[in-house]
């Protein structure tokens, strides 16, 4: 073995360090993101296997102060994956374009686990591999190589991960699928862990942001208790949707726009889907076009959805963090043109809702009652019959404009001079008494047929 | 939209002559792009304006939307031609159930002052229509608020949210000015969805105002017309052949149609000294010059009325 020396080249290092790298990969993401990240990996490999329906796919989130897992039977990844980019940092440039995800960046999976302990289990089965990384966070970090340059022998940082062929009985997976398990979790990890309302506020993002997926019939367990679809619904038979679809360039735009049930506010406004992660809910800012008019709680049936698809991710109105919409972007741009569009007919119609003389929100409840509805999942899929057309629903509009010519008067009078006139006039009650005064003034005075 | 109730249309005079100047333009400029327009009007139950367009400018395709409470089957009662499409609904609905993407003349000749409904239309339309494609509107010119009071500039933006034009003040409600004001609107508003559109479609769509006009029947409401052309260029009006119109105008400051009160025997006196002794005509002290310079404006559109036995 021959001499190892180290730094006596003329070569300043400008690898980061290890440690440097994983703090500055996981600072900026809370560790709810990190766990939704991981999940993307999942739903990416039950997109693959059945891109239509994942009914009888699950995954399995267990949380506790002493370890993560995730474990899923939604087809795994292959050894060749894992080479060449599920363990590299980044995303080659020469990688093929992913298929219709959201895991563009190639470091969600990493990130997640650096973030979450220092301990982690990565197993994979799929059709042709079955293997597992096994990574000890501290060893990884110490771990150097030596290599031979300029006929020398030197010491550099080793970022490579090692794999094992895994057997049946050491396999935690009985399907294929992808088993994650983190240990030696940080202590505000850990702590946090044992927290139920972060529990809570998972469980609801999960909800949230995967809602396409769950519509789709994955099914998701935390500690044991299914997460519930948390589905967006379009009023569909008396009202029709706003529908709209093109492609530019490499990204498909579908708007779709239409009624909702009255009662959730918060649920009102435009959600919008990259490849079908939720990334934008209920926004009601100028964001996604409320500058004219602003969103009011007259507004409150209105919902609105853009899917965004690509195999080319990158093309996505996404900002980095895949939390926000880069409201910036040309495509995001054409979008809203039409997404304006929508708007303007389906608030012209919610505007005359509120004119209904008698209480809107029964009318807005009985359309709830009477309408059949249609899932965000359906709404992306049907076929598209009628473009760029929001149908108002059938029931009573006359009625509505009818009602809409009535103003209601109301003043007080004198008792007893009321019950003479009442009297007077042979009116049964104060009500047609005031009906009977108004009608003798305008008659009266010539007015009957202006 | 319950004026047609109130009064018969076709014989109000400053409307027929607008309606008659609108269309001797229209017919150059619809000739200039080709004819085969649709027509889009709230025909009412007079549908003056459908028969005028159908037979004078050949316009076939023919949809007339009625908003207010009149019954359908009196609407289809009075439609001069059962071929004409009768939409009743509010026009921002309505207007989603006409093909818009084909070339078109509308003309929304609303009574009310001006609304927000006015700019979703503008919304619907501007989103669609195709190059060639004119669009016109009238409403009440006054700046009134349902109550029927003048707006103050806190109450206009409150009604009107950012579509207001920037550092708007009390004086452009009035008499004077209020029509700028819509106008401004309606040009702004227009154009931002043409840029919006322009960058969906890499298109370079123009719109260019023909009609600026104002008019006021016998003690009746102020009115106000608007309206223009969609194009992908510059706008030459010597190409269309409408530079001789008096009435047809590009700027800021509108035309008015003023007719003047003649009897039929002064009308058969000007006419016999037209353009050739008008001089003396004048001295004969029977009609100022004043009347005879507002009757050269309008003559050619003006209408006749006779009492006739039906």
């Amino acid at each position: 073995m021959g001499k190892i020396i180290k730094r006596m080249n003329n070569i300043i290092q400008g690898n980061p360090t290890k440690s440097f790298f994983i703090a500055m990969l996981t600072r900026d993401i809370s560790i709810k993101d990190a766990i939704i990240d991981l999940l993307d990996n999942s739903i990416d490999g039950a997109s693959n296997i059945k891109p239509n329906d994942y009914s009888g796919l699950n995954i399995d989130i267990t949380v506790n102060k002493n370890e993560f897992i995730v474990k899923d039977n939604c087809g795994g990844f292959s050894l060749e994956t894992a080479q060449k980019y599920a363990f590299r940092f980044g995303r080659p440039d020469d990688a093929p374009k992913t298929n219709s995800t959201v895991g563009r960046f190639g470091v969600g999976m990493k990130r997640a686990l650096f973030k979450i302990g220092q301990y982690f289990e990565i197993e994979s089965k799929s059709v042709n591999d079955h293997f597992q990384v096994v990574v000890d966070v501290e060893n990884w970090k110490n771990k150097s190589k030596i290599i031979e340059e300029n006929g020398q022998k030197i010491s550099i940082d080793d970022w490579n991960f090692n794999f094992e062929h895994i057997t049946p009985d050491t396999s935690n997976l009985e399907e294929n699928g992808t088993y994650i398990s983190v240990k030696n979790l940080y202590p505000d990890v850990s702590s946090i862990f044992e927290d139920d309302s972060f529990l809570n506020d998972l469980a609801e993002d999960i909800e949230k942001l995967l809602n396409f997926s769950l519509e789709k019939g994955i099914t998701i367990t935390l500690n044991g208790k299914q997460l519930q679809r948390k589905g967006i619904v379009l009023f569909n038979e008396q009202s029709s949707p706003y529908f709209f679809e093109e492609t530019y360039g490499d990204v498909k735009i579908r708007v779709v726009a239409g009624l909702s049930y009255v009662g959730e506010p918060e649920t009102s406004g435009w959600y919008i889907y990259c490849n079908d992660r939720l990334v934008l809910e209920a926004d009601k800012s100028e964001l996604t076009g409320w500058d004219k008019p602003k969103w009011h709680i007259d507004f409150v049936m209105f919902k609105g959805i853009v899917f965004f698809d690509s195999l080319d991710t990158i093309k996505l109105p996404l900002t980095t963090t895949k939390k926000g919409i880069d409201a910036t972007s040309d495509i995001y741009k054409k979008a809203l043109f039409f997404m304006k569009e929508a708007m303007t007919s389906i608030i012209s119609f919610l505007r005359d809702v509120t004119k209904i003389d008698s209480n809107p929100n029964d009318y807005r409840k009985l359309l709830g009652e009477q309408e059949s509805k249609i899932s965000v999942v359906e709404l992306k899929a049907t076929d598209i019959i009628v473009s760029r057309k929001f149908k108002i629903p059938e029931i009573n509009i006359e009625v509505i404009s009818v009602k809409n010519d009535l103003v209601r008067i109301a003043f007080d009078a004198k008792k007893n001079k009321v019950i003479s006139a009442k009297k007077h006039s042979k009116t049964r009650s104060y009500k047609e008494l005031g009906e009977y005064v108004f009608d003798y003034y305008l008659k009266m005075e010539e007015l009957e047929n202006e | 939209m319950n004026s047609p109730k109130q009064i018969n249309y076709e014989t109000r005079p400053f409307k027929f002559t607008e309606r008659k100047m609108l269309l001797a333009s229209l017919q150059k400029v619809c000739s200039f792009y080709g004819g085969d327009y649709q027509y889009i009007g709230l025909g009412g139950i007079a549908y003056t304006d459908f028969k005028l367009f159908h037979k004078e400018l050949h316009v076939d395709n023919l949809y007339s939307i009625e908003g207010g409470n009149i019954p359908l089957e009196r609407l289809k009662f009075n439609s001069p031609y059962s071929f004409i499409n009768l939409l009743k609904n509010k026009t921002t609905i309505a207007l989603n159930d006409i093909p818009l993407e084909k070339k078109s003349l509308l003309w929304l000749d609303y009574d009310g002052v001006l609304d927000n409904y006015m700019f979703d239309d503008l919304n619907i339309i501007f989103r669609k229509l195709p190059i060639g494609s004119i669009y016109i509107f009238t409403c009440n010119r006054e700046l009134k608020d349902e109550e029927n009071n003048e707006y103050t500039t806190e109450l206009f933006k409150e009604k009107f949210g950012n579509l207001i034009p920037f550092g708007i003040e009390n004086k452009d409600f009035s008499s004077q000015n209020n029509y700028k004001t819509i106008r401004n609107m309606f040009i702004n508003h227009i154009n931002s969805i043409l840029r919006e559109r322009n960058r969906i479609e890499d298109l370079n769509f123009q719109f260019h105002q023909l009609f600026n006009i104002l008019y006021q029947e016998n003690r009746g409401a102020r009115m106000y017309t608007f309206g223009g052309i969609i194009t992908d260029n510059d706008l030459n009006l010597s190409d269309l052949d409408i530079n001789s119109f008096n009435f047809i105008n590009t700027e800021e400051n509108a035309y008015r149609i003023e007719i003047p009160n003649l009897t039929r025997k002064e009308i058969d006196l000007i006419n016999s000294y037209l353009y050739v002794n008008e001089e003396e005509l004048v001295k004969l002290n029977i009609v100022t010059k004043s009347e005879v310079d507002k009757y050269k404006e309008t003559y050619k559109y003006m209408p006749h009325y006779y009492d006739i036995r039906l």
